[in-house]
């Protein structure tokens, strides 16, 4: 019986061991391709890290990579669908819920600001960066991107301050905190138009002042290109929000300033006015076809790089895949509408006209121009890669004389207008505009400036006017939207209202 | 009894009268309805003495030695030892091992007879699958037992099944159940990236002995932790003790497509376009210039479904040897099989190898080894999704005017052919078969060892170490002849993957009976569980030549990736039963695991289950009742169960740059918050209850077994939706699809239901025989508690409904006046505003109600004929493939031949809309929106076997010196009885918590073959 007994504990012995040894077994795994909080974030490459996944979530194809850039021109009256494969045919037609639809995109990008913004503000982080410079920078560009990305939903959830419909002042859900635990989340009302376009001026005026202060002998004064956001960036969105909040005056001084700022190349953080002949000398010839440089007018470029995009990436989503046929097995399904065409056409000399190409009649039977703008010139090869300008220094011009013409600076207005056109190829308007015709000529020039960049349908918005789709190649009409139209507010995605009893549907939906 | 006093009598008198030294022992071996059975192994036990009974179960052994042991076995007859006295006439009656009391079953760590068992447990055996053409054990128990549902996921060879053991259990945690090769605790689910496949195709159905699955807490609880979906055990076939036998068996058949869409003809889908465009305002012209003159007769047309659809060819070659003496015995066995998909190219192909060893090394040490390695190649096809290069989604869409091939030079047309690169992206689906590359190839080892040591006589320690190791690798190349490949220059895609999944336990059993009636016995263990999977892969560009295959080749490296994971379990286990007299039964099981899927604090769960049994049949007052009820048992149980089947390091806040391909912007190397941690999550349970009956009747004549079952899980591992403003815990990289969701222990979920099981031995009369097996199964699930006292979740989870519904809007047809679509709302009026919430509802269920099978063996003499239906209904599947298919003709995708019915003019009264290109009236989606039309009923019962077998009469095989030879010819999925408009209403995913929906499935082929077993 002694021998059992010695076989029974040795047995009880070696269970009782694999006991004890429990917790410390349990603990081993640990994931290898992903990291803890603390652990990602413990020094500067990790916050580096951070900011540059921002960056890279804008060019996504589901915002600025693709659907920022085209679903404004199918929604307003820039763009026919002439092969339906099933893409902006909604949007073309102003299906109701058809819109641009980069919420879940805007909302990943605030949340990596976010998290970035609070990491920035611990003291911590200081020692972790090194530099003060580099915190101060990283903390501006991160104010840019959120204020960015914030400022595009508002345009396609809200109403402008003061532009409002029925008194229908609500936008979207504005976070500046980061969802670190599942608890962050709640349930959030939509801000007022007012809240958040105070909050991102702020933030604009800050970042600014971010980049203004970094010292000029600092590394971090000036990164290469405008891949990245910089004084010039910031002061060129701060812009933008301000003509688009009302503050007209505000917005053409600081449209000014940047013009003014601005270093004169991209390599030390510019940009410049393109003349006539930097800006075409032919279709394949223009601004836009460039490889390795940021363009010459970007204030902001988002740059894309061979390894962004997989296999058929680029054929199937690419910008230049959709707008062109250059690229082997491409789309090629959108084009510029007759009335862009005609009025590209409508004055003589006008450099633009060259990017528009006739290819004549699909054999679906549309008339085919062609735009000449996103013409794959980093490698046709891997579908057409390209870098794809956010904010150009034409917009400054135009924003500027904008601003003057709201705020009774009509000759002020004029100048600024006709210093654009002139570097467009074009004479000078008539001195004696009143200040709707000259509204009217800088809504023009905007439209033959930024065709298939993604402005039209919130220009239109802003200028509260109507969409009218007239002259579809195939001759059949296309309603349009009357200036009162409830689509010309997108509807909160559905599942989201579900989601949240606090969030409230935009009227008519 | 009598038998066995007989025996002692006839031993008596040997006794008394003379000894012999050496005799001739003749005798005939019977079945319990006293049918001789052919086939059964004689052997002199520790000797290689033996022979097979003939077809008169007629047998006769020369040189017994006195007081020999005679072991008499037969495949699915308890095997017997008798002690052979001096006698020289031995008849033996086999009882089947399908009667209740003799069951041996491998319940759990623990073996016992069926008639002592207290949990629902029901079992397949070996040679009910053998020889099927099903690659894997898990796709031929189909229908076979009752309580499991069983549905392949894909018609590929080899590839997915889902396997529910009574109803759907979890909303966002696993649903398959835990199998247990062996006492390996092997992975399932997919090894390949490249077409779908399964873990379990990598052992060879022959080698399988048998097949139980413990159906609930009191039979499966002693593995606690990831036993709430059920466990099902499988045991390899072991060798004999006796002469080695030989068994060889060879396989040949056919696969074909079955039900594919009946898609329109060139001069059809023309006319079909014509009115589209026309009703868009565009030219007739336009359209005619694209797609042909509809009113040209002649118009060439041409066939995709054709081109990519064949009839495939399978065959398999089997080779087994086993054996053994009295301390050692051996089974050895190798395999090949290869099958061909429906569609071109595809194929899978498996190499076995089985090697299983017992060995009795002393009176108290006994060892045991099983070792399988295998190789598994299979060439997929892309599958469930529209995509264009996948075939089964793109092939029924491609327009029929336009040929895959130029016939005058065989070269790949460009699709389409009048303006190339305008539809389905120019792919070409057959040359994208033929030319893209898609293979997986894995080797996998299952290997365990037991060794097993008696302490005492009733204490025994055992050792268990069991390893699940997979080696694979995945190609995919995409050759620069494919056009949409060519800017690339080509591209190779190679992933290789090494999986090591280890477990372990030490336990004491013990056993001991008192008092001849109380029997005790009890088992104490410790387990521990490790499971590492690591992959990493590269892809390349630009081949200076298409049939360069190797990444070495590609002039630019593109990509390189990887992933890695692991987790550990371990837990202790005891159960105590008792029985009174094999009468009273009472079980007890307790253990205890810890998962590092958790949180610290929340690792450890406690499972538990008690169980109790009556056997009422061995009561005094069932005496008079014995002739009839052989058997009767009653059974109940309750417990709790354990689900940690969820991502390893779900509970953690995670970094790191998933979402973002070549993981950088503009060079800089990128880092986001890739995951929600919840550090409060735990264990998800299940609380399980079982009442069940045993029946036997006539000896065997009837069995039935009838269970009601329920299971409460609580603590759901909920993938809980969360508002996509946080910007946090998204699904889906930044693919559109995803969700935001957020693992919390949150809900409730029932499923209840009733498992049939009868069995019935109906005619054996004048050599003839029919027999029938009948399951059915019914269930409920039913969601009780959402998050937050949510009534609802998105559109898929409703409290009050089944985890899988379909949502849309419901479609009242087309209004006769204008043609146009009207759906009813919400209050049940009509409107034609399709795209607004307010016509959304539930539509259909698509978890099945009630599912079974039913199987008849008719015998008479040497021919057997099986036949074998499987059945399940009160589901519906959403048919994601009329997105394509029945859209009126207003894309460009070909169009089922239904869509002619189209409206054309007012007064016309039709289901199809007036086609319109774009499908968008007055801002109204015609067709692209989930509704009614796009759901059917699933249901269908499906004859799933039919086999007709002849065994050659052993008396012509004895001058051969051929054992045995049987020889047969079998087809599957001969017919099939469902209004499923889809191509097959089996392959739905209709177990999945997301809705059926068939999208480009794969769909399941109708199977004939022959075949020829030879035993020597």
């Amino acid at each position: 019986m002694k021998n059992i007994t010695k076989y029974i504990y040795a047995g009880l012995t070696l269970m009782t061991l694999g006991l004890f040894s429990c917790n410390q077994q349990l603990d081993g795994p640990y994931p290898r391709a992903s990291l803890i909080p603390s652990v990602a974030l413990s020094d500067s490459s990790g916050h580096i890290g951070l900011l540059m996944s921002s960056y890279r979530r804008l060019h996504e194809f589901g915002y600025y990579g693709q659907t920022m850039l085209l679903a404004p021109e199918a929604l307003a009256d820039n763009a026919v669908i002439f092969r339906n494969t099933n893409r902006y045919i909604s949007e073309f037609a102003n299906t109701a819920g058809a819109h641009v639809d980069i919420w879940d995109d805007v909302y990943r990008i605030t949340n990596d600001c976010n998290y970035l913004l609070e990491e920035l503000n611990d003291q911590s982080s200081a020692i972790q960066l090194g530099s003060q410079w580099l915190r101060n920078r990283l903390t501006a560009e991160a104010l840019f991107v959120r204020s960015l990305v914030y400022h595009d939903l508002c345009k396609i959830y809200g109403y402008e301050p003061g532009k409002e419909k029925g008194g229908w002042n609500k936008t979207v859900v504005f976070r500046l905190k980061a969802t670190k635990n599942f608890t962050d989340i709640g349930t959030p009302t939509r801000a007022t138009n007012t809240e958040i376009y105070t909050q991102i001026e702020a933030d604009l005026i800050k970042a600014v002042s971010l980049f203004d202060a970094i010292s000029a002998t600092s590394t971090y004064k000036i990164i290469p290109q405008n891949f990245r956001a910089n004084a010039s960036s910031a002061r060129a969105l701060l812009a933008r929000v301000q003509l688009y909040m009302g503050k007209n005056a505000e917005a053409a001084a600081t449209a000014d300033a940047t013009i003014a700022g601005a270093p004169a190349s991209a390599t030390l953080g510019g940009a410049v006015l393109a003349t006539p002949a930097q800006y075409a000398t032919s279709a394949t010839v223009n601004l836009f076809a460039n490889t390795t440089n940021a363009t010459l007018e970007s204030l902001f470029e988002l740059s894309i790089q061979t390894t962004d995009w997989s296999t058929v990436d680029g054929a199937n989503n690419g910008m230049c895949s959709l707008t062109t046929d250059l690229v082997t097995n491409g789309q090629f399904i959108i084009g510029a509408s007759q009335s862009l065409v005609d009025e590209l056409n409508a004055e003589a000399g006008d450099v633009r006209q060259r990017l528009i190409v006739d290819k004549g009649i699909s054999p679906t039977g549309f008339k085919q121009w062609m735009v000449s703008k996103w013409r794959g010139d980093k490698s046709i090869a891997v579908g057409g890669l390209e870098n794809i300008p956010v904010i150009r220094m034409s917009e400054m011009y135009l924003i500027s004389a904008e601003g003057k013409a709201r705020s009774g600076n009509l000759a002020g207005a004029i100048t600024t207008l006709n210093t654009f056109r002139a570097a467009r190829g074009l004479g000078t308007i008539n001195a004696a505009s009143t200040s709707a015709q000259v509204l009217d000529a800088i809504l023009k020039e905007n439209r033959k400036e930024f065709f298939f960049e993604g402005h039209r349908f919130f220009d239109l918005k802003r200028y509260q006017l109507g969409i009218t789709k007239v002259n579809n190649p195939d001759g059949s009409a296309n309603p349009g939207l009357n200036a009162d139209d409830y689509r010309f507010l997108a509807r909160v995605p559905t599942n989201e209202i579900q989601l949240n009893p606090n969030l409230v549907q935009n009227p008519g939906y | 009894m009598s038998k066995k006093l007989l025996l002692c009598f006839a031993l008596f008198i040997g006794l008394v009268s003379f000894a012999m030294a050496q005799r001739t022992v003749t005798g005939t071996i019977t079945d319990e309805t006293a049918s001789p059975v052919i086939q059964a192994t004689v052997v002199v036990k520790g000797t290689t003495q033996g022979t097979v009974t003939d077809e008169n179960g007629k047998f006769k052994l020369e040189n017994v030695a006195n007081n020999a042991t005679l072991v008499v076995s037969y495949a699915g007859a308890a095997t017997q030892e008798i002690n052979s006295g001096v006698l020289t006439q031995i008849d033996v009656s086999l009882k089947s091992d399908a009667s209740i009391g003799e069951v041996v079953i491998q319940g759990g760590y623990l073996v016992e007879e069926k008639r002592s068992a207290v949990g629902a447990i029901a079992g397949v055996k070996g040679s009910t699958i053998e020889n099927l053409p099903m690659q894997s054990f898990d796709r031929a128990m189909q229908g076979r037992i009752a309580g499991v549902q069983i549905a392949a996921t894909s018609g590929q060879p080899g590839g997915a099944l889902s396997v529910r053991i009574r109803g759907v259990n979890s909303i966002s945690a696993g649903l398959e159940p835990l199998y247990i090769i062996d006492g390996i605790q092997v992975r399932q689910g997919a090894i390949s990236g490249q077409g779908s496949s399964n873990a379990l195709a990598s052992i060879n159905p022959n080698d399988i002995e048998s097949i139980e699955v413990l159906k609930d807490a009191a039979a499966s609880a002693i593995y606690g932790a990831q036993a709430a979906n059920g466990v099902v055990l499988i045991t390899t076939k072991r060798g004999k003790n006796g002469p080695s036998q030989i068994n060889f068996s060879v396989q040949e058949g056919v696969v074909q497509p079955m039900n594919l869409y009946n898609v329109m003809n060139a001069q059809q889908f023309a006319q079909i376009k014509q009115a589209s465009y026309v009703n868009n305002g565009s030219p007739a012209s336009a359209a005619t210039a694209l797609f042909g003159d509809p009113s040209n007769p002649n118009l060439p047309s041409y066939s995709w479904t054709d081109a990519v659809f064949r009839t495939g060819r399978q065959k398999s070659y089997d080779i087994s040897v086993n054996g053994g003496d009295a301390k050692t015995s051996f089974y050895i066995s190798g395999a090949f099989t290869r099958q061909e998909g429906q569609v071109q190219q595809n194929f899978w192909q498996r190499g076995s190898l089985k090697a299983n060893f017992t060995h009795q090394a002393t009176d108290k040490l006994s060892i045991g080894l099983a070792l399988n390695g295998s190789w598994q190649n299979s060439y997929g096809a892309i599958e469930n999704g529209n995509f264009v290069n996948g075939p089964f989604s793109t092939t029924f869409a491609l327009q029929p005017y336009s040929p895959a091939v130029n016939p005058e030079t065989g070269a790949y047309n460009l699709y389409p052919t009048t303006s190339p690169g305008s539809h389905s992206f120019g792919y070409n689906i057959l040359q994208g078969l033929n030319q893209e590359v898609r293979t997986g190839k894995t080797f996998q080892f299952l290997g365990s060892t037991n060794i097993g040591y008696k302490l005492t006589k009733d204490l025994t320690l055992n050792f268990l170490g069991a390893l699940d190791f997979v080696d694979g690798r995945d190609d995919n190349q995409r050759p620069a002849t494919i056009p949409a490949f060519a800017a690339q220059g080509g591209s190779s895609f190679v992933s290789y993957r090494r999986i090591f999944n280890f477990n372990g336990n030490v336990n004491l059993q013990y056993s001991k009976t008192f008092n001849t009636v109380h029997k005790v016995s009890g088992i104490l263990g410790y387990e521990y569980k490790i499971e590492q999977d690591e992959r990493a892969n590269a892809t390349g560009r630009q081949f200076a030549n298409p049939f360069f295959r190797q990444l070495s080749s590609a002039a630019v490296p593109v990509s390189v990736g990887g992933t890695y994971t692991e987790y550990v379990r371990q837990g202790i286990f005891g159960q105590a039963k008792y029985d009174y007299n094999d009468t009273y039964f009472v079980d007890f099981t307790l253990r205890r695991d810890g998962s590092s899927r958790f949180g610290q604090d929340n690792r450890w769960g406690v499972f538990y289950a008690a169980a109790a049994a009556w056997r009422i049949s061995q009561e005094g007052f069932m005496e008079s009742l014995k002739s009839t009820v052989t058997d009767l048992k009653l059974r109940v149980s309750y417990g709790v169960l354990g689900n940690s089947d969820i991502g390893n390091f779900d509970y953690i806040g995670l970094f790191g740059t998933s979402g973002a391909t070549g993981a950088s912007y503009n060079g800089t190397s990128l880092l986001r918050q890739t995951q929600l941690g919840n550090g409060l999550l735990a264990w998800e349970k299940q609380a399980q209850f079982n009442v069940g009956t045993d029946i036997e009747l006539w000896k065997g004549k009837v069995t039935l077994s009838v269970d009601y079952w329920n299971k409460l899980t609580t603590d759901l591992l909920f993938n809980r939706q969360i508002a996509a403003d946080g910007g946090a815990g998204y699904d889906g990289g930044n693919a559109s699809g995803g969700s935001y969701v957020i693992r919390g222990n949150t809900g409730k979920l029932l499923n209840r239901g009733f498992d049939v099981d009868l069995k019935t031995n109906n005619i054996d009369k004048n050599g003839f025989k029919w027999s029938t097996s009948f399951n059915i199964s019914f269930l409920r699930n039913e969601i009780l508690e959402l998050p937050d006292g949510k009534q609802r979740i998105g559109t898929s989870l409703f409290v009050g409904q089944p985890v899988s519904v379909i949502w849309g809007a419901e479609y009242a047809g087309v209004n006769p006046a204008n043609g146009r679509v009207v759906v009813l709302d919400t209050l049940g009026n009509p409107t034609y505003s399709t795209g607004t919430v307010l016509t959304q509802k539930i539509l259909a269920k698509s978890i099945p109600t009630y599912y079974g099978g039913f199987s008849n063996t008719f015998s008479y003499k040497n021919i057997t004929l099986d036949i074998f239906f499987q059945y399940q209904g009160g589901n519906s599947a959403f048919l994601g493939d009329f997105y394509n298919q029945a859209n009126g003709g207003v894309t460009a995708d070909n169009q089922l031949v239904s869509q002619l019915a189209y409206w054309q003019k007012p007064g016309d009264v039709t289901n199809v809309p007036r086609p319109v290109e774009g499908g968008i009236v007055e801002g109204q989606d015609q067709y692209g929106f989930s509704n009614s039309r796009f759901v059917s009923d699933a249901s269908y019962i499906r004859l799933k076997q039919v086999r007709l077998s002849y065994e050659v009469p052993s008396n012509i095989l004895s001058k051969f010196k051929v054992r045995r030879v049987n020889v047969y010819a079998q087809a599957i999925n001969l017919w099939t009885y469902t209004k499923f408009a889809g191509i097959d209403p089996e392959v739905v995913g209709q177990t999945s918590a997301n809705g059926a929906s068939t999208y480009g499935t794969y769909p399941q082929g109708r199977q004939f073959n022959v075949g020829l077993a030879f035993g020597f």
